[in-house]
């Protein structure tokens, strides 16, 4: 079994797996973040250390939503990084063998399959693609602002 | 031969035998049969007196051959009683005493009422000399820092100044009391006063404040060949001099390199120079930061000693264990970690040991950080009655505490005002001064954790990085924000009028010292919304690619030594950014590379 | 003969706690006031050999009382109250004649320090 952790962006659920998450943090004070990109919305302060916060959201094309003040960090020697997200939900216990996984191969959404968990779609996230996401809106003069979305 | 050059460094040097004194003697203390212990003591007396007797320091070289012939006794007999045990160590108190007489430029105190046998306590006696009546008034430099987390540090100096004046005539005060009371972060306090008090009386004056983090009287005259002041010098391997002669000599062949290749206006050539300089230059980097690397050693060497004293005034029977002193630090650190650590020994031993148990101090590397940890065998921390405490003191709701993890309960310690008097005697009384330990260790870029088992004992861990950066940066505002420009980017700050500002085609000038300065916003640089100018403008001079520059900001907010944290991978990639900091109050302001912003900007196309 | 402290804070919390400060460093409370009036008249009645003083207090201030004190016995010893963000407070209650301060959230250690040495 794996845990898996759901968010909501829009009317989608993603999810990260547990194992990604270093942990959640709550009402953390949001920092100006200067010369950044918009993905990025602050940067925070996690343990003495300063980390980014990665407007999810924007980045996966729903720049209308609401952001929640539970922010995610991830496992950090991977990946230092908080993710804010519209809204999180309990816990899932997933099967990922049994359940049906539809593997994705669109390269650039940073999702790397779709799980059908009793009749709702979670977007599993794909944090390599998201980090290589995150590295060209850094190493790009000014940032090349986030894509719409295209529907899949 | 004039020796005085080689004072700092006998004092560093003596000073790092007596702290293996104090930790030989205390584990032979456990082990009176030691045999090699009295060895290696005796050895450490020897150098002692070596070095003393050779800069002519008369006082300390008595006492040390005195120490060696009392050892030599033990030495043959192959054991030592506790009664030497006490006095060796009211020896190593009293060669102290007389290196802090010889860096305040003092006669050494005598060592012969010591050396002929009054019993044991001589030392403490020497220590507080008595006043001397006929003495005459002399004019003395004290200069006082503040720890920097003492509340309303300006009341404080404003307390030490009127505390001064008590002693003897203030003569001069810097900062001045006008000026402290205009308020602002001041932690320190230079002043001359004439008084017919020892400088070790006016000293010990302020010993007993713990606001105060480090006190320096003497006498104010400097020696003719200028520089009295003893600062902190390192030792450095000829091999690791080598390597700088050997880039030194590197260096200097690139600057020819250069230079013939601009000289033939040959671009493949300049290129290839500055690759190599990059490269150059970061080599040094890298050895000069090796030279800032201290071992732990250096601030964990006077811990057996604490520990046996305050086992002994707690009458507890402790065990003391120190493993991987050789692990390295930077200076800075280890210097910012002495405080914390002692913290958190005496927090083990009055609150975790209940009569008798076990201390470890150990560190370790992991990748590129080093771990420090403080683990105690004692009664453990409860997190229920930690989660109770925190509820009760209105710190978290009981909503917040019952969902709460039981590693979250037991960082709750750390909380500011979670522990106070009424409650020291229970286990959860065990944060005093927790939040500073935490405080610290953060300023650092590092991480505390907390662990604890009921009856099995508790863990402080330190997660530190290996080196810090610590640089001067100007705070400037910004639409209501905080950014900061290394100091060395600024050449001048000022203030202009608006009527001052010409235009010039598109770019906005404005005349300094007879040169057109091109005027940038950095409100437009961030992408910030620009205001109507307002009649005063704050101006940042700065040189970019060899041209200056104004650079105008909302206002400045002062200067600051801050350690730098560099930025996570992928922000790191950022142009613009050259690493963030987290001040006193918890705020994160970023350090700006104004020059790789405006690079940015233009390939950008903005 | 153990030292006799005033102690002066409008929250009986605050004097609550102060005391038992006191009482565990084995001092003695020479008596309790609510408020600067009261302050000075408890001062006059009692001649206690400490005072501490809150800064914000309602009818007459910490800074007020203190006032009043000095004029009458310019030997007193008062140690102000604060807590952060009064610092400008702190600064004029020492220019007019406090001994020291202390900060709140109090830790015994610092309240037995400081009280300690301006008595010493």
């Amino acid at each position: 079994m794996t845990l898996l952790l759901p968010f909501m962006l829009g009317e989608e659920r993603y999810a990260l797996k547990l194992t990604e998450v270093q942990e959640v943090i709550e009402d953390a004070e949001q920092h100006y973040l200067p010369a950044a990109p918009e993905v990025f919305l602050a940067a925070v302060n996690v343990h003495g250390r300063i980390l980014p916060v990665l407007d999810l959201p924007k980045l996966l094309g729903f720049p209308a939503v609401p952001r929640s003040e539970r922010m995610i960090v991830l496992v950090e020697h991977d990946f230092p990084l908080v993710l804010a997200v519209q809204q999180l939900e309990p816990l899932l216990s997933v099967d990922l063998e049994s359940a049906s996984l539809i593997r994705n191969d669109a390269p650039n959404d940073c999702i790397d399959g779709v799980l059908n968990w009793q009749g709702q779609m979670i977007s599993l996230l794909d944090l390599e693609q998201l980090k290589k996401r995150i590295e060209e809106e850094c190493s790009t003069p000014g940032g090349s602002h986030a894509t719409a979305r295209t529907d899949r | 031969m004039d020796m005085s050059k080689y004072k700092a460094m006998y004092l560093t040097e003596a000073r790092e035998h007596l702290q293996k004194m104090s930790a030989l003697l205390v584990s032979i203390e456990a082990d009176p049969h030691n045999r090699s212990g009295i060895d290696a003591l005796f050895r450490e007396a020897h150098s002692i007196k070596g070095m003393a007797a050779s800069m002519g320091y008369q006082q300390t070289a008595d006492l040390g051959h005195y120490l060696e012939d009392f050892l030599d006794h033990f030495r043959q007999q192959g054991q030592i009683t506790s009664e030497a045990i006490d006095r060796l160590l009211a020896g190593v108190d009293l060669i102290e005493s007389l290196l802090e007489d010889i860096d305040a430029e003092r006669p050494e105190r005598s060592v012969v009422g010591f050396c002929s046998g009054q019993p044991a306590v001589a030392a403490t006696e020497q220590k507080e000399p008595e006043p001397n009546p006929v003495a005459d008034e002399s004019h003395l430099q004290v200069s006082l820092q503040l720890h920097e987390s003492v509340a309303s540090p300006a009341a404080r100096l404003l307390v030490l100044i009127k505390q001064l004046a008590t002693l003897g005539k203030l003569l001069n005060c810097e900062p001045s009391e006008e000026m402290i009371l205009r308020g602002g972060e001041v932690r320190r306090l230079n002043a001359e006063i004439q008084t017919r008090l020892e400088a070790q009386e006016v000293k010990s004056c302020f010993e007993n404040y713990s606001e105060v983090s480090r006190v320096n009287v003497s006498a104010p005259q400097a020696k003719p060949s200028g520089n009295t002041s003893v600062g902190a010098t390192v030792r450095v391997g000829t091999e690791l001099l080598d390597r700088f002669i050997g880039l030194t000599g590197e260096l200097i062949t690139n600057r020819y390199m250069l230079q013939s290749a601009a000289g033939e206006k040959d671009w493949k050539g300049l290129k290839e120079g500055l690759d190599r300089l990059a490269r150059l230059v970061k080599n040094l980097h890298h050895q000069v930061l090796q030279v800032r690397m201290m071992p732990i050693d250096s601030v964990t060497g006077r811990l057996p000693r604490l520990v046996r004293d305050l086992a002994r005034k707690t009458g507890k029977e402790i065990q003391f264990n120190l493993e991987g002193t050789g692990i390295e630090l930077d200076r800075a650190i280890l210097e910012e970690l002495t405080d914390p650590l002692i913290h958190m020994i005496r927090n083990a031993i009055d609150h975790g040991i209940a009569k008798q148990g076990t201390i470890t101090v150990r560190a370790w590397r992991q990748r590129d950080q080093v771990m420090l940890q403080v683990a105690d065998d004692g009664m453990g921390m409860d997190p229920d009655a930690l989660r109770r405490h925190a509820v009760e003191k209105g710190l978290i709701s009981s909503a917040q505490a019952e969902v709460m993890r039981d590693y979250d309960a037991l960082q709750l310690i750390c909380l500011p005002g979670f522990s106070t008097a009424s409650q020291i005697t229970d286990t959860s009384g065990r944060g005093v001064g927790m939040d500073v330990v935490k405080a610290a260790v953060e300023k650092l870029g590092g991480v505390l954790h907390i662990d604890s088992v009921p009856e099995n004992g508790t863990r402080f861990t330190l997660k530190l990085p290996l080196s810090v950066a610590i640089i001067k940066v100007l705070l400037v505002n910004v639409d209501h924000k905080l950014v900061a420009l290394p100091i060395t980017r600024v050449l001048q700050t000022l203030e202009i009028d608006r009527n001052q500002i010409q235009t010039s085609g598109k770019q906005r000038v404005f005349s300094h010292n007879e040169e057109l300065l091109p005027l940038i916003s950095l409100r437009k640089i961030l992408g910030l919304p620009i205001p109507r100018a307002s009649e005063q403008i704050s101006v940042v001079i700065s040189e970019i690619l060899g041209r200056k520059i104004g650079l105008v900001v909302d206002g400045f907010s002062g200067q600051k030594e801050v350690f730098v944290q560099s930025l996570p991978h992928p922000v790191d990639l950022l142009r613009g950014l050259g690493g963030g900091t987290i001040l006193g109050d918890g705020r994160i302001v970023f350090i700006l590379d104004i020059q790789g912003m405006l690079e940015k900007r233009r390939r950008s196309g903005e | 003969m153990p030292p006799r402290v005033l102690i002066v804070d409008d929250a009986l919390f605050m004097r609550n706690l102060l005391r038992d400060i006191f009482l565990g460093a084995g001092w003695e409370i020479a008596g309790e006031a609510a408020d600067g009036q009261e302050a000075l008249e408890k001062y006059r009645e009692l001649q206690p050999d400490l005072v501490t003083m809150d800064i914000v207090m309602p009818q007459r201030s910490g800074i007020e009382a203190l006032q009043d004190i000095m004029v009458e016995d310019s030997e007193a010893v008062i140690v102000m109250c604060s807590a952060l963000g009064q610092e400008s407070m702190v600064m004029e209650a020492i220019q007019n004649g406090a001994k020291d301060f202390i900060v709140k959230p109090f830790q015994q250690e610092q309240v037995v320090e400081v009280v300690g040495r301006v008595l010493a």
